[in-house]
């Protein structure tokens, strides 16, 4: 198997509506919707959560298996706080297993952290799989630009997310050749403890930094020759523009915000 | 006579090595200009200065004696740098390490991008470039999905969307498969036929045959300058230098008695001489 075959990222190609919005849209509106997650104390209000999250994937058309793919890497905290919060937290006993008793309160807490954690994890996986790596970049740096006043290089630091998102492919294409001629030469990276291999790695590793450094210089002389002076007097080939649809978007956004915080007060 | 669009005058330049700190001279007194809508190439073997030179012309590498010129532009100035680089666009030999965008129609606005170019027209830029190349159809593909010679029209269609007017291109070829080779050379006959002029570093003669004149360098100086029918003609006094296989034929022709004209230095030349001798 080829290293070249992991997929990068995990956008998920569409036409859709959601897919369609504005980067700076769907950056921000998952922000809103994770902190509405913390302002949450009460059930009812992650239903509106729910059907809230249910009701923007429909609408982007990602099919739920690829949702639920996000949660895998995750499944071992979720099972972890469950069992923490059932078996730790005191109150009403329902039931006993030896020395551990499991309470009201820790159904209720465990229940609510689990409702919690799913939802954060659906809620901000779909904005990498609604939004291409580099798009979202150009989000993030038009988003920080005001920040420019406090002297935070937002050009820069998306320039760097941009090559680095650009440099992933070419530089798994060199491990794969660096570990193809090591492995020709003897050198093993598949046998012997943890310890071992963390050794094994080694021959593995420096001359891959080695190339990166080629790599970089190399770039540095081609971006210089282009004419790059950094984010100073540069302009854009595709300027973003909000749309009506973004107008929409912000709009449905208030409303479940104010409905969230609504819930809450109720609950005060 | 069209006029000169770089003009190299008494160009000295050396590495520093890092440890002990010894100069290694890489240009040796270099004269040279190139002149509007012209073809060159530079060819030399390894360490001959022709890639030094090559980064002396847009000011990459600004030489410790003598001027290099751009369209009367000093390299030394630091106020004229962008305009320099500008008119001199470079390719450089790794098709992998100068793309800088994971998509290939953002790498190709790259250079106007820098340059400050309104969006509209930057949009224009860039599908005509990529159509000059024949990549438009690629245009939203990432380039680690392209082959070596599609890479390097990509590379090319970024300094033609900056609207150079001289390209210089660092062996180009070096890293290509033949078909690769095939391809960005087809690319740069067609440039320098609507007018652009062409500066090709390279290590084949089979490329540099096809340029008008071809400068060879040795050991950090210039040790021909002329047309390819005269370097071919000349070939005794530099043996290193793999001829074309047209050249090498016809001098073998010569060798048997056949009198086969000095400047039959294609193929196409050699078949149209050969049949009508019959």
């Amino acid at each position: 198997m080829a290293i070249k075959d992991i997929t990068l990222g995990q956008y998920f190609p569409g036409e859709s509506a959601v897919h369609r919005l504005d980067p700076r849209t769907k950056i921000l509106g998952t922000f809103v919707f994770i902190i509405s997650l913390f302002i949450v104390n009460r059930f009812a209000g992650f239903a509106i959560a729910a059907v809230f999250l249910g009701a923007v994937i429909a609408a982007s058309r990602v099919p739920l298996k690829f949702m639920l793919k996000g949660l895998r890497p995750i499944l071992f905290l979720i099972v972890f706080s469950t069992l923490l919060n059932l078996f730790v937290t005191t109150g009403t006993p329902i039931f006993q297993i030896g020395p551990l008793s499991v309470t009201e309160e820790g159904v209720y807490r465990a229940s609510f952290m689990v409702i919690r954690l799913i939802l954060l994890i659906f809620g901000s996986s779909l904005l990498t799989l609604v939004t291409k790596p580099i798009t979202l970049t150009d989000g993030i740096e038009r988003l920080l630009s005001p920040m420019n006043i406090v002297k935070l290089p937002s050009h820069e630091l998306a320039m760097m997310m941009t090559i680095a998102l650009r440099f992933i492919p070419t530089l798994l294409d060199e491990t794969d050749k660096i570990m193809k001629a090591q492995t020709a030469r003897g050198a093993d990276f598949e046998s012997g403890n943890l310890f071992r291999r963390a050794k094994g790695l080694i021959p593995l590793l420096v001359p891959l930094f080695v190339s990166a450094f080629r790599i970089a210089a190399d770039l540095a002389m081609a971006m210089e020759a282009r004419c790059y002076r950094g984010g100073k007097g540069r302009t854009r080939m595709n300027g973003m523009a909000f749309t009506g649809l973004d107008a929409l978007a912000f709009l449905i956004l208030a409303v479940y915000f104010g409905s969230i915080v609504y819930v809450r007060m109720l609950a005060g | 006579m069209s006029e000169a669009i770089i003009e190299i005058e008494q160009v000295v330049f050396s590495y520093v090595r890092e440890e002990g700190g010894e100069n290694i001279p890489a240009l040796d007194g270099v004269d040279l200009e190139i002149l509007e809508g012209s073809f060159v190439a530079v060819i030399g073997p390894n360490g001959s200065g022709k890639s030094t030179l090559a980064k002396c012309f847009n000011a990459l590498l600004l030489p410790e004696k003598g001027r290099v010129r751009v369209r009367g532009m000093d390299t030394g100035d630091d106020e004229r740098v962008w305009d320099i680089r500008k008119t001199v666009g470079m390719v450089f030999q790794n098709p992998d390490n100068q793309l800088v965008s994971s998509i290939v129609e953002d790498d190709v606005a790259f250079g106007p991008e820098n340059l400050g170019v309104e969006p509209a027209e930057i949009r224009e830029r860039v599908d005509a470039a990529l159509r000059s190349v024949d990549m438009y159809e690629h245009r939203k593909k990432g380039p680690h999905l392209l082959s070596g010679g599609q890479k390097q029209r990509i590379a090319i269609a970024g300094v033609l969307a900056m609207e150079s007017e001289c390209i210089v291109l660092d062996e180009p070829t070096a890293m290509l498969d033949p078909s690769g080779r095939r391809e960005v050379m087809e690319i740069i006959r067609r440039l320098h036929a609507r007018g652009k002029t062409i500066v090709l570093i390279t290590h084949f003669m089979e490329e540099a045959a096809q340029a008008d004149r071809i400068v060879v360098m040795e050991k950090g100086r210039i040790a021909f300058d002329g047309t390819p029918g005269e370097l071919f003609t000349h070939s005794g006094d530099l043996q290193d230098l793999d001829m074309p296989f047209a050249v090498q034929l016809a001098a073998r022709l010569r060798k048997r008695g056949i009198d086969v004209p000095k400047d039959a230095i294609s193929e196409m030349d050699l078949v149209e001489f050969l049949c009508a001798s019959k």
